[in-house]
């Protein structure tokens, strides 16, 4: 039986750009509903691509690969695991049913780090296959330590392999403008768009940002341990679109953000360890607007601004919906 | 820290002793019948309670490191409010001089986050939540020689502890904890005086440590306190 097939490329790691909080999850319309793109419980298996690089061979390309997908392997709880098949001849973005990972030629993308791409099955919605791409262009490393203007390829995996497990992009993180471009200066999730400096390391270990987004989509603790906090955004009485929303805990500092994602402004923080959390609203001018989704409608021209509410989050439970009104600018 | 839903704690326990030997009652000064309960209702003024400073922070971009230095998104400096509570207290004197009480306690407060050093220059502004807080736990009350206070009027000190119990925002999630404590003060007889069926009045002020309950830091908390109660002996 023939399949009609779709292909979601999503653009991840871009050098140069930045903001504070949260994440995304990639949907895919089925049959006039949103189906979430993820794995089914279970082993998710890769091929990494026999080609070397930039004197970083297919064995040290491999064990890099392994190390970031063990990162996504210690979130407790997640019904999937990465199960490296060797190596393949095929390249990444050939459709031929294997998730492939390895170094591609992208001269055209010269911002473009590296990129997942889904095959899924649109009669479903059923994840056939994903593949990586680091982009040629740039200089990579596997250096232990990291190397001075080179590219951390392992953080860059984490990322990228956070995509193939249905994640998009978070905005929790920082930048300024200096000649060259935007500049990343503080990061809360490893699934911000814009990669560090060349030679850090630091995007190798996940953030409470991270571990929450994909707790959530794989639907890990739903109901026993974790919350969430609902609430809506308003300017002027009417709801905002594309507001960054970050939760901070008051007990533990950790940081998980969300995107307000429907007209009227409303917005949900899940994944969520019970206690008191401070709430924070920011438009996503730290970044392209474009890194997290449709630029159409994003309103980005209000102040940052605080709930004026403590929001209390119990295990299993949401809270009541928390009403924040921003400023406009 | 403050914990998740914590599991019901130890109950209080009163440690501190207040030595009795010697004591005697001043000539003409009132005391306590022993074994006849004197039941206490009144209220009391809690003090603010500083809880912690948190900082949310994220990873500062930097080169060649795991550990990279942390970028303050913005600080927080949470407390609970003063409040006036009830006090509730059933005594029962061992001696004319010394006696255990039976403390209970309700009340709601307001828990604050002052949010300051917001990285994008948001201005400074607050957060806030109403908490309702219990606590049940006992203490050691001593007379004191009342001295040339008086045929009604009798000083003491007291110390003991209690279990803390905190209800956040309409009661969706629960801490736990445990309370110290101690204070001096003075009862005064409106009525039977060392006799039957006491009646009067007791003012009180003190001192109380908190452990765990709602806590964004590891360091004890204290506050003061003081009471005013009506008391009845039966």
């Amino acid at each position: 039986m023939s399949r009609d097939l779709i292909g979601v490329v999503v653009v991840a790691a871009v050098m140069a750009t930045a903001p504070l909080h949260a994440y995304l999850k990639f949907g895919v319309e089925v049959s006039g509903r949103t189906v979430p793109v993820r794995w089914s419980a279970g082993a998710i298996p890769y091929f990494v691509t026999e080609r070397d690089f930039g004197g970083i061979s297919p064995q040290a390309f491999s064990e890099a690969i392994g190390r970031a997908a063990g990162t996504w392997g210690q979130v407790p709880g997640l019904p999937v695991t990465f199960s490296a098949q060797g190596l393949t001849r095929s390249q990444p973005l050939e459709a031929d049913g294997r998730s492939t990972i390895g170094f591609l030629d992208r001269p055209d993308q010269e911002r473009v780090l590296g990129a997942t791409t889904f095959l899924l099955d649109a009669t479903t919605g059923a994840l056939l296959e994903s593949d990586i791409y680091f982009n040629t262009r740039f200089r990579w490393s596997t250096a232990a330590a990291g190397e001075p203007g080179a590219v951390d390829l392992e953080s860059v995996a984490v990322h990228e392999l956070g995509h193939l497990l249905g994640l998009g992009h978070s905005a929790i993180g920082e930048t300024e403008m200096t000649s060259g471009g935007r500049r990343v200066t503080a990061t809360g999730a490893v699934m911000f768009p814009i990669a560090w400096p060349s030679g850090s390391i630091a995007d190798r270990a996940l953030q409470a940002d991270d571990i929450a987004g994909v707790r959530d989509l794989y639907d890990v603790r739903p109901e026993t341990e974790v919350g969430s906090v609902q609430g809506r955004v308003t300017k002027g009485g009417r709801g905002v679109y594309g507001a960054h929303v970050v939760a901070a805990s008051l007990s533990t500092g950790a940081v998980v953000g969300t995107y307000t994602l429907s007209g009227e402004g409303r917005f949900v923080v899940a994944g969520l360890p019970p206690g008191p959390y401070v709430i924070r609203v920011e438009p996503l001018d730290d970044a392209d607007v474009e890194s997290f989704f449709d630029p159409a409608s994003v309103d980005i021209a209000f102040a940052v601004t605080y709930a004026p509410t403590l929001a209390v989050v119990q295990a299993g439970g949401t809270t009541a919906s928390i009403a924040i009104e921003v400023r406009p600018r | 820290m403050i914990g998740a839903v914590r599991a019901a704690g130890a109950v209080a326990l009163m440690l501190t002793a207040v030595a009795s030997v010697g004591a005697q009652p001043a000539t003409g000064a009132p005391s306590w019948r022993p074994w006849r309960p004197v039941l206490s209702i009144g209220a009391g003024v809690l003090g603010r309670e500083a809880l912690g400073v948190v900082p949310i922070e994220t990873r500062a971009a930097t080169v060649g490191t795991r550990t990279p230095p942390a970028f303050t998104l913005f600080r927080t400096d949470s407390s609970l409010g003063a409040a006036v509570r009830a006090d509730v207290g059933l005594a029962l004197p061992i001696t004319p001089t010394l006696g255990v009480e039976l403390i209970g306690t309700a009340g709601r407060r307001t828990l604050s986050t002052a949010i300051t050093s917001d990285a994008e220059g948001a201005p400074e502004t607050t957060a806030a939540e109403r908490v309702a807080e219990y606590t049940l736990g006992g203490r050691l009350v001593y007379a004191l020689p009342a001295g040339r206070l008086g045929r009604r009027l009798r000083p003491f000190v007291a110390a003991g502890g209690a279990y803390l119990r905190q209800l956040h925002d309409d009661n969706v999630l629960v801490d736990t904890g445990s309370q110290w404590g101690g204070g001096i003060g003075a009862h005064v007889w409106l009525r039977g005086a060392g006799g039957a069926h006491p009646m009067g009045v007791t003012g009180e002020v003190g001192w109380q440590w908190r452990s765990d309950g709602i806590a964004f830091d590891d360091a004890r908390r204290s506050m003061p306190v003081a009471s005013v109660k009506a008391f009845v002996g039966f």
